[in-house]
């Protein structure tokens, strides 16, 4: 079957006023992905690194300066009305016309797709009880907490039923309970056969949800792949805690600290780990525990945006 | 079709919700007892002077709910991204831009009810009666006022709402002397500065084409062909005014 959503080349480049003349900036440079049928695709990337840029492009906000993009195999600038029909869109940090509740702002958002009376009335109502929020259908939007805010929002980019949902930082805003609940939310969408397009500047919330992830970095694509691929050369140590050992105890390669009367020691690689407990247990000390530690998703940034640097140069 | 009048629904709804109508009660409660101090000032002339100060106020009440609403409806749109959700649903950006039009000209209608209900109470009050001429004075404000919101949007497409808003009123004030800027226009000295003005003096509005209030206070008689030319007029420059916005907004990076 065809992609979802194809992005080919996708550049944006913004002209702004500085210093009394025009500079400008290229913010997307030359962005490609696919994103398959059925599949949750995480869109991943540091602060300013172009996530929100891109998807405002898909969603036809802004213009792209060049290169194109396909969501079901419609341009989305030709076609963009065949586009949107089918397609949900949670904006990143949603705010909505303060002057409505949340129940009357999804009947407006539903009207806008042709369903209106009794039809509306219901599946509002269906819509609030999947994102837990039927409490508050009468509650103001103006008197919304993030969280509740957060939550309209991916129930107003449900109201048509679309194939494909964009959403942009949906649990960013939410309490852990309620990042639970949506990435719940997301594994159920994709059971009944949806695809989802998100994007996060935090792994965790890509780890055991998606298919397969995007990096951006400072405007680039950097890697597409499934997680384990793309972690794979990411940097991994083990630490060791133990106690009653010898004072002066050392090990080849590895780093001590002596931290309560304990010694954590840093083992670079899993090859080091059988040897390393056999010495403790030769010098007389006793093990606590063996904790695989992985790098986490910010100083992998940190060390793509260095090499991405150091190879532009 | 549905779709505009949805938007035009909501927008109709925000304003409302936006105290603008508690305004005109407030116009309710000043135009009552300013007509007893008409009556005590001038014997006689009181239902002349009574509609002179109340098609006045009319146009002053309404034209603030036009400038303010029209600069400022869009502007928050984008200002506090609301605009982002609606442009990722199947609406077009020109629909969007027509559907705040229509909505905003229901307020504007609600409000015109409102004090025209007030003025012919107050006129009944006072012996007067309203006639024919009474009414299309009011629906020849509320043309004037359908132009100036649809200029009043087509700025907000450039500039912010207090900037946008002094434009509207410039417009709005050159409008009501058209017939007279044209003729300085044709006055100017020199080709290229005297094409200029004429131009400017073409694209500005003619808002007299609106005005009734004359025959209305003095019992004149009004040509028909009148009434034909204010309502085609109307019809084309707002039509003028909103593609052209549309054409703006459609072009515009949503930030
Ligand atoms: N309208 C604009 N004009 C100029 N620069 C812009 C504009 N919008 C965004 N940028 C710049 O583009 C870059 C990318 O911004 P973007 O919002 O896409 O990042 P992001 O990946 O979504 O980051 P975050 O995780 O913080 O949401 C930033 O450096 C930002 O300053
Ligand atoms: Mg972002």
């Amino acid at each position: 079957m065809e992609n979802i959503l194809e992005i080919d080349r996708l550049t944006k480049r913004f002209t702004d006023w500085e210093h009394f003349s025009l500079k400008s900036r290229t913010i997307l440079d030359q962005i490609s992905l696919e994103v398959k049928p059925g599949e949750i695709f995480g869109f991943l990337g540091p602060n300013g690194a172009g996530k929100t840029t891109t998807i405002k492009a898909l969603m036809g906000i802004i213009r792209p300066s060049s290169g194109t993009a396909r969501i079901m195999g419609h341009d989305i600038l030709e076609r963009s009305q065949e586009v949107k029909k089918r397609t949900g869109f949670l904006p990143e940090n949603p705010y909505f016309y303060d002057y409505l509740t949340v129940g009357e702002f999804l009947r407006f958002c539903a009207a806008l797709f042709g369903i209106t009376g009794r039809q509306a009335r219901q599946r509002t109502a269906e819509l609030l009880e999947l994102v837990g929020m039927s409490p508050a259908a009468g509650l103001p939007l103006r008197k919304c907490s993030k969280g509740m805010l957060q939550r309209t929002g991916i129930a107003q980019s449900l109201v048509n039923d679309p194939e494909f949902l964009v959403w942009d930082e949906p649990v960013s805003g939410l309490d852990p309970i309620g990042r639970k609940e949506v990435k719940d939310l997301m594994l159920e969408l994709k059971k009944r056969g949806k695809t989802i397009f998100f994007s996060s500047h935090i792994l965790p919330d890509a780890e055991a949800l998606c298919d397969r992830v995007g990096i951006i970095v400072g405007g680039r694509m950097h890697r597409v792949g499934t997680l384990p691929e793309l972690l794979k050369d990411s940097v991994s140590w083990i630490e060791v805690v133990a106690q009653h050992l010898p004072e002066g105890f050392a090990l080849d390669g590895a780093g001590t600290q002596k931290v309560a009367g304990q010694l954590l020691i840093r083992l670079e690689g899993p090859e080091s780990l059988d040897p390393a407990l056999k010495k403790i247990m030769q010098a007389g000390g006793s093990v606590i525990s063996v904790v695989p530690q992985r790098e986490n998703l910010e100083n992998y940034f940190a060390r793509q945006v260095r090499t991405a640097k150091e190879a532009g140069q | 079709m549905r779709r505009i009048f949805t938007i035009a629904a909501n927008t109709f709804r925000e304003t409302v919700r936006d105290r603008v109508l508690y305004g005109l009660v407030a116009f309710a409660l000043v135009i009552l007892p300013g007509s007893r101090l008409v009556i005590t000032l001038s014997v006689g002339q009181e239902v002349r002077i009574l509609k002179d100060f109340g098609f006045g106020a009319i146009a002053l009440f309404g034209l603030l709910i036009a400038v303010v609403s029209g600069t400022a409806l869009l502007f928050k749109e984008l200002d506090k991204r609301t605009i982002y959700v609606l442009v990722a649903k199947p609406v077009k950006r020109w629909e969007l831009l027509v559907g705040k039009y229509f909505g905003l000209l229901a307020t504007l209608l609600l409000a015109f009810l409102i004090m025209g209900i007030t003025l012919i109470l107050t006129l009944l009050l006072m012996g007067g009666k309203p006639d024919g001429l009474f009414f299309l004075t009011i629906a020849g404000l509320f043309g004037q006022l359908a132009v100036i919101t649809a200029v009043a949007m087509l700025f907000s497409t450039l500039a912010a709402p207090a900037l946008s808003a002094v434009f509207t009123f410039c417009v709005y004030i050159a409008g009501t002397a058209a017939d007279q800027l044209r003729l300085f226009a044709d006055r100017m000295p020199g080709d290229l500065l005297k094409t200029a003005a004429q131009a400017v003096s073409y694209v500005i509005p003619n808002l007299q084409n609106f005005n009734f209030r004359a025959e209305s206070i003095y019992n004149l008689p009004v040509d028909q062909s009148k009434i034909w030319l204010m309502l085609a007029y109307a019809a084309l420059y707002i039509t003028f005014a909103l593609t052209v916005a549309s054409i703006i907004l459609e072009r515009k990076d949503l930030k």
